[in-house]
This record gives C-alpha cells, sequence and structure tokens, in this order.
C-alpha cells in the first residue's frame, strides 16, 4: 500500500516535472520529447494503480504519437532547435489566471467528491483486460467504432484540405514568386 | 534470480551473435573479438560534436540499450523463466520497443549534424512502414492464445506451432522485426553507403559500444519475440526448455544477419508503399484467417 | 511564422523548411573517393547538387617544359590509378604515331586483350563499390575477389573464370530488391551530350542505373569471349621511337569510355598534349541527375555513372 501511493507520487512528481520542462526548454524537439516522457509518467502511474492494461497502453501510444508531433513542429517551426532561444509561453497572466483556477477545481473536486469505499484489492490484470476486451466489443463499440471512423474520416479530410489544389492560376503565381 | 539468469542469457547471446557476424564479415571465427573491440572502443576518445542536444546525445544509446532489456523482460526462456510475466505481455513489448523510435529521433537529432538527423527522421517513417505489421501478426497470435501472457501463448503453441498454423503472420512480423532493428536491407537510418552511419556517425568512443551493445540486445531481443510468438518458445525434444528458446532464438538472428548480407537495402518510398499497400491489407487477412481457424476447428 | 517562411525557397511538396548544403566526399563510404558531392538538401530530397573532382589532372602542360617519352607514359598511367593499363595504351599509340610507327598487329592484338583484361576488373571494382553503396556486402565480396584475381591472371586462367563471372551476373538478376533499387534512377536518355563508354550503350536500352548494370555485366562478357579468342593479355611497352618527332592523336575505349590524346613530340620529347576523357564530361551529368531526387536515389544515380575523379580533367 505504501509503496503504491510511493511510486504513484514518484511517477506523477516525474509527470509534473517533465510538463515544466515543455515550457522551460526553447528547442521544439526537446518540447515534444519532454511531453513525450510525461505522458509516458502518466503511463506509470497507472501501471502503479493496477491498471496494466491502460498503462501498458498509455506508454506505448505516446511514444509514437509524441514522436510524430516532434517532426511536425521540425517541419512547421522556424528555429527547432531553439538556437535563437525562443521563448515557449505566451498569453502569460491569461494563463497563470486559468492553471490557478483548473487546479483549484481539481483539488476542491478530489477533496468534495464522493469517492465511494476505497476497493482492498483490485482484481487481477488478466481479469481487468478481459473485462475491458467485453466492454469495448459489447456495449461500447457502437460509441468507440464511431469515435474510430470519425477520427480517420476528420485526418483525411485535414490532409485532403492541406494539399494545395492545383491549378493554372496558382501554378502561374507560384513561379512568380519564385 | 530469473532476472540475472535471463540477463546472463541475453549478454550470452549478443556476444555470439557479435562473433557470428565477425565471422562473416571478415571469415574469421574469432571468439574473443567482440569483448576486445568492446574494451578498445572504452580506450578511444568519446568525440562530443559541436552544439549538440547534450541530453539527447547522452541519453539516446542508453535508452535504446533499456528498452531493447525491457523488450526482454516478458519474453519466457522456459515455463517460469522470465523476468516478469506480465498479464499484458504481447501489449508490453510493442509499448517497449516505440521507444526504440524515440531513442533513434533522440541519437538523431543529439549530435547536431546532417547525417545523423536525416537518419533518425528517416526511422519515423519506417516506423509507419512497420508499426502496423508489428502489432496485427501479434494481435493473430494472441487471438489463437485467447491471452497476452507470454507464457501462455508459448503454451498455446504446444503441438502445432505458430508459424504453421499462421505462416502469414510470421513472415510479416519477421520482415518488419528487420526494420524495427533497422538491420540490412532495412538500415536506412545507420546507412553506411547513403548517410555515412546515420544515426550512429557521430557517436565514437564509450558512447558507440554502448550503441553497438544496443542494437545487437535489440536483435536478439526481437528474434527471441519471434521465438515465442511463432517457433513454439521452448518446446523442442530431448534438451531442456531454456537450450531450445536460446537455439531457436540465435537461429532467428542468424537468419536476420544472413538475409541483410544478400539483399541491397531497400528504398525508402518502396518500403512504405510496399509496407501499406501489401502489408497491412495481407495482415488484416491474416487476422480474419486465424479468427476463422480460432472459431471454426476446435 | 508567415513572415518568417514567406520568402524560403518552397519544395516540390510545397513545405518551406530551411535547406542545408551537405558534403558527401571526398572519403564517403558510398562514393568513389577523391570525389565531392556537394548537395543541397531539403528533408531527405535534394534540390540542387554538384560534383567536383580533388584528384583530378590539370590538362596543360607547363609551359616550355619537355618530358621525356617514357616519363611522359609513366607518369599519365600512374595519375589513372583505376585504369592505368588504358591510358598507358593511350600515351603509348599517340607517342607512336606522333614518331610516325606503323601500326603492329602482333603487339595491338596483346595490348587490346590488357584492355579487356583492365576493363572486367573496372566493371568489378564498379560492382564492387556498388555493392557498398547497397549496403549489398555479398556483392562487395564477391566482385572485390574476383576483381583481384583478374589483376593478377594470365590469359588463361581468365578463361577459367568465366563461369564463376557467368554466376555472379545470374545472381544478380535473381537478386529481389536490386531491380526496384536501381530502376528508373538516374535516367540518361541517348540524345543526352557527353555521353560515352557504358553509360552512352546503356542509353540506348533504358538509360537507367538498372541498364547500366547489365550494359556492365554484358561488357564482362563480351571482353572475356574477345579475350578467349585472341590470346595472352601483353602490357602497352612503348615501342622503340628514336628520337622522332610531329604530332600524334589516339583514341582508346576505356572501362569508363572514351579518352582522346594528342600530343606534339619534338626529339623524343613530349612537348604538349591535350587530354579529353568521359568523365570530364560525365561529372557535369551530376547536377541534372540528382536534382529533386530522394537522397538515396540521388546518390545511387551517382553512382551508377562509375565516375572515377582521377579521370576528370579541368
Amino acid at each position: 500500500m505504501y509503496a503504491q501511493a510511493f511510486f504513484v507520487a514518484v511517477f506523477g512528481l516525474a509527470a509534473i516535472g517533465f510538463g515544466v520542462v515543455v515550457f522551460r526548454t526553447s528547442s521544439m524537439v526537446r518540447s515534444a520529447l519532454a511531453l513525450l516522457f510525461s505522458q509516458t509518467a502518466v503511463g506509470c502511474m497507472f501501471l502503479a494503480m493496477q491498471t496494466e492494461f491502460l498503462g501498458v497502453l498509455q506508454i506505448m501510444m505516446m511514444a509514437t504519437e509524441m514522436s510524430i508531433m516532434a517532426i511536425f513542429m521540425v517541419m512547421f517551426m522556424m528555429d527547432p532547435g531553439g538556437m535563437g532561444g525562443m521563448d515557449m509561453t505566451h498569453q502569460k497572466r491569461f494563463s497563470i489566471g486559468a492553471g490557478v483556477v483548473a487546479a483549484g477545481v481539481a483539488i476542491v473536486v478530489a477533496f468534495w467528491a464522493d469517492w465511494g469505499p476505497v476497493t482492498a484489492e483490485a482484481p487481477d490484470a488478466a481479469m481487468q483486460t478481459r473485462a475491458l476486451g467485453i466492454e469495448l466489443l459489447g456495449r461500447s463499440m457502437l460509441i468507440f467504432e464511431t469515435a474510430g471512423v470519425t477520427i480517420l474520416t476528420a485526418m483525411i479530410a485535414a490532409t485532403a484540405v492541406a494539399i494545395p489544389v492545383q491549378t493554372t492560376a496558382n501554378s502561374a503565381d507560384k513561379e512568380d514568386t519564385e | 534470480m530469473n532476472f540475472v539468469i535471463v540477463l546472463v542469457a541475453l549478454l550470452g547471446s549478443v556476444w555470439l551473435l557479435a562473433v557470428i557476424e565477425g565471422w562473416t564479415t571478415t571469415g574469421r571465427l574469432r571468439l574473443t573479438a567482440p569483448l576486445l573491440s568492446g574494451l578498445a572502443y572504452l580506450g578511444r576518445e568519446s568525440i562530443v560534436p559541436r552544439t549538440p542536444d547534450r541530453v539527447f546525445f547522452e541519453t539516446a544509446p542508453v535508452l535504446l540499450l533499456i528498452v531493447a532489456v525491457l523488450g526482454a523482460a516478458v519474453l519466457p526462456l522456459a515455463p517460469t523463466l522470465v523476468i516478469a510475466d506480465l498479464a499484458t505481455g504481447a501489449l508490453f513489448i510493442n509499448a517497449a520497443l516505440a521507444y526504440v523510435l524515440v531513442a533513434l529521433i533522440m541519437a538523431g537529432w543529439g549530435p547536431n549534424g546532417a547525417y545523423a538527423m536525416i537518419g533518425g527522421w528517416r526511422f519515423l517513417g519506417q516506423l509507419i512502414a512497420y508499426a502496423m505489421l508489428i502489432v496485427m501478426p501479434i494481435t493473430a497470435v494472441a487471438m489463437r492464445a485467447e491471452s497476452l501472457v507470454t507464457t501462455v501463448i508459448v503454451g498455446s503453441q504446444d503441438g502445432l506451432w505458430n508459424i504453421v498454423y499462421q505462416p502469414l503472420g510470421f513472415v510479416l512480423f519477421f520482415i518488419a522485426a528487420m526494420a524495427l532493428a533497422f538491420r540490412a536491407p532495412f538500415d536506412l537510418p545507420t546507412a553506411p553507403g547513403e548517410l555515412g552511419g546515420g544515426v550512429d556517425a557521430e557517436y565514437t568512443g564509450v558512447r558507440l559500444a554502448v550503441l553497438r551493445l544496443a542494437r545487437l540486445t535489440l536483435v536478439i531481443t526481437l528474434a527471441s519475440a519471434t521465438t515465442v510468438f511463432y517457433l513454439g518458445g521452448w518446446h523442442g525434444p530431448l534438451l531442456p526448455p531454456w537450450a531450445w528458446s536460446l537455439i531457436k532464438t540465435l537461429a532467428v538472428a542468424v537468419s536476420m544477419l544472413l538475409a541483410g548480407r544478400y539483399l541491397p537495402r531497400i528504398r525508402e518510398a518502396d518500403l512504405m508503399r510496399w509496407c501499406w499497400i501489401l502489408g497491412i491489407p495481407l495482415a488484416l487477412l491474416n487476422i480474419i484467417v486465424v479468427g476463422l481457424l480460432v472459431l471454426v476447428v476446435p | 511564422m508567415i513572415e518568417v517562411t514567406k520568402d524560403l525557397p518552397r519544395s516540390a511538396d510545397g513545405l518551406a523548411m530551411d535547406w542545408m548544403k551537405v558534403p558527401f566526399g571526398p572519403v564517403f563510404p558510398g562514393l568513389p573517393g577523391g570525389l565531392k558531392l556537394t548537395l543541397t538538401l531539403d528533408g531527405d530530397g535534394v534540390t540542387e547538387g554538384q560534383a567536383t573532382s580533388l584528384v583530378g589532372m590539370i590538362n596543360e602542360s607547363e609551359e616550355g617544359k619537355e618530358i621525356d617519352a617514357e616519363t611522359f607514359i609513366e607518369r599519365l598511367a600512374s595519375a589513372m590509378p583505376l585504369a592505368s593499363v588504358s591510358y598507358r595504351l593511350l600515351a603509348c599509340l599517340a607517342i607512336e604515331r606522333a614518331a610516325g610507327l606503323e601500326n603492329d598487329s602482333a603487339t595491338d592484338q596483346a595490348r587490346a586483350v590488357a584492355l579487356e583484361c583492365e576493363r572486367i576488373a573496372s566493371h568489378l571494382g564498379w560492382l564492387a563499390q556498388t555493392g557498398r553503396q547497397l549496403g549489398f556486402a555479398w556483392l562487395t565480396d564477391r566482385a572485390a575477389t574476383l576483381q583481384l584475381e583478374i589483376r593478377r591472371a594470365s590469359g588463361k586462367r581468365l578463361v577459367e573464370l568465366t563461369p564463376a563471372l557467368q554466376a555472379l551476373a545470374a545472381r544478380l538478376g535473381r537478386t529481389p530488391l536490386l531491380k526496384s533499387r536501381l530502376t528508373g534512377i538516374g535516367v540518361l536518355p541517348s540524345g543526352t551530350a557527353g555521353l560515352s563508354g557504358p553509360v552512352a550503350r546503356a542509353a540506348d536500352d533504358a538509360g537507367d542505373a538498372w541498364a547500366r548494370l547489365w550494359q556492365r555485366l554484358d561488357e564482362i562478357i563480351t571482353s572475356l569471349d574477345y579475350i578467349k579468342a585472341t590470346g595472352e593479355p601483353g602490357l602497352p611497352v612503348l615501342r622503340n621511337i628514336g628520337r622522332g618527332s610531329g604530332t600524334g592523336e589516339a583514341t582508346v575505349e576505356t572501362p569508363r569510355g572514351e579518352a582522346q590524346l594528342s600530343l606534339i613530340l619534338e626529339h623524343g620529347q613530349v612537348k604538349s598534349y591535350r587530354l579529353d576523357t568521359a568523365c570530364s564530361h560525365h561529372i557535369g551529368l551530376v547536377a541534372t541527375l540528382v536534382e529533386g531526387r530522394e537522397l538515396g536515389d540521388a546518390l545511387v544515380a551517382v553512382g551508377s555513372l562509375d565516375l572515377s575523379p582521377w579521370e576528370v580533367i579541368s
């Protein structure tokens, strides 16, 4: 029990620490990878809280997602290496205010919410995985399938929109700028 | 105790693989060569390039090594000889190996060199090609075992190995595993003839020693995964279970080594195209076929 | 962001990125030593590039300095380490013609066999280099071993090596991935100016790296057939020219294409000369070959030209 609390705390602090690094660096790639390790620490928190499947899934998904984000940073941002010492923070007043309010709300919810009786013994990981599988392919199947197809459609649409349409007008325009 | 045994087995396999690799390239069988060249690396100057991203540069080789060892931690050598018999073992190995990409991006970005950077980002493209071909065949394997536990997966192959039960999955997984371990002909991120070593290019001395060790460990881990998922793990007559696991793992690792020797490096565009146009539909077909077999054949 | 990127040049995919100027060579594993390729990279795409030789010869002979004919031959041969027999032959022919000697069929035959031997060795050297570039370790080992054997071989031994060379060609035809790696890379259509040697002959076919590979493999077999029919090789040695004078011009089909030498001989001394080689023209084609290609493809295209930086005359 104490060991569990200890690991949850350690990974929680690691998640916060990496989260801070996201804004404290001026390198876009470092920022993206700091976010990755922050999310990995959250995955480790899941593991410490005995939700093995979710934890492993979180750790797996974040590696590729954040790496892909990093390459988008490199593609679209000038100075992705932070050689010019760019500041990652902006709208400081608003973000400080929003941060304080969100933290307050989280604390209030944590203390006031009725968390129910503490589960003494979590079901073992194999049981959890099985239950999750049955949930995903039973009651929630429609929700998840709809969400999945929607996201896929959105990705394809976004890509299609991002590709400039080749017409004679704008290819002539392009030659002008060259 | 298991931890020590598995680690020793891993190191021993890496050493044997390095000996065999030296044998195929130089034609001489020298058992001490990997140890000597390892020691030689320690004695050499370890150069840090100009204006590196120091954190990434230092972390990358170590992260790659940790990831390879973590992957091996869920793979059983014998029914009880496994470091962590996780309930989500088959998923965990994917999670661990996803960080190979992170390590390579760090190794590519860290040294502030053009060859390394192109190599690192190339591997991200490579991931998009191979990732589905790692995950989908494992899905089919887990379907037959009705479990993600690696020991149960090996147990499910008693009598009929998965290489016979789902040969298509085996072929796809083997190719994807080679791409994940960036062995020739999929060595796009290192590509000596194109990038002069790519992500390896700027590493020297101790750091290069760690990087080389990590790469060989990664090959052994993936060979071990192939053994566990497709070659019946520890199953085999006469010899003790751990011996069978080691023999099969080494055989797979050596076959990965030799395949690269007799093939030219694949074009990046071809890798993407074939993986997406051919690989993913085949992997889906594999899942359907295995699903039908599991449901129809008792 | 738009302000920062608006003046940057756009690449084919429309993304504005920092372009990098990256040197490949003069000592790069995938390229012949001494060749320096400078590529401007946009991601891993090449936007422009050019090749220069750091070890090439300078054409003009020093003013008023006369070189002894024998010395001239030795110098020219050692200046071209990748095709020394061809250039030795070229120098011998040019000097003999300048001295007014008639052709001697026995010598000519031995010389021609030596030239064909070198052609086989040179093409095998190119195969080994290509193997290194493509990460095809077996090809590098096999071609390098055969090349060493051929350089040492007598005419008879060469004929014995024929099955091994045919097997090598057959093996390459069966190698998976090789065709898709080379087809459509570095296309030089037959009308391109300045083509010579295997590159020009392959241009009549598809003109890509795959066609050039097969052109060279075919030439190996053709040369072997010639050697089989003709006889023993004899290293070109200058015949007795006395203290002849005159102007002479000779052309030799070296392994990399046509080389032409014209020189003025005075009392057995070479007064001035003018050398033209295939590689001097081929190196200029690099810029068009690499433009807009993926980095790996660009390097394969450059490699398929079989440039010898020593044979680039500036």
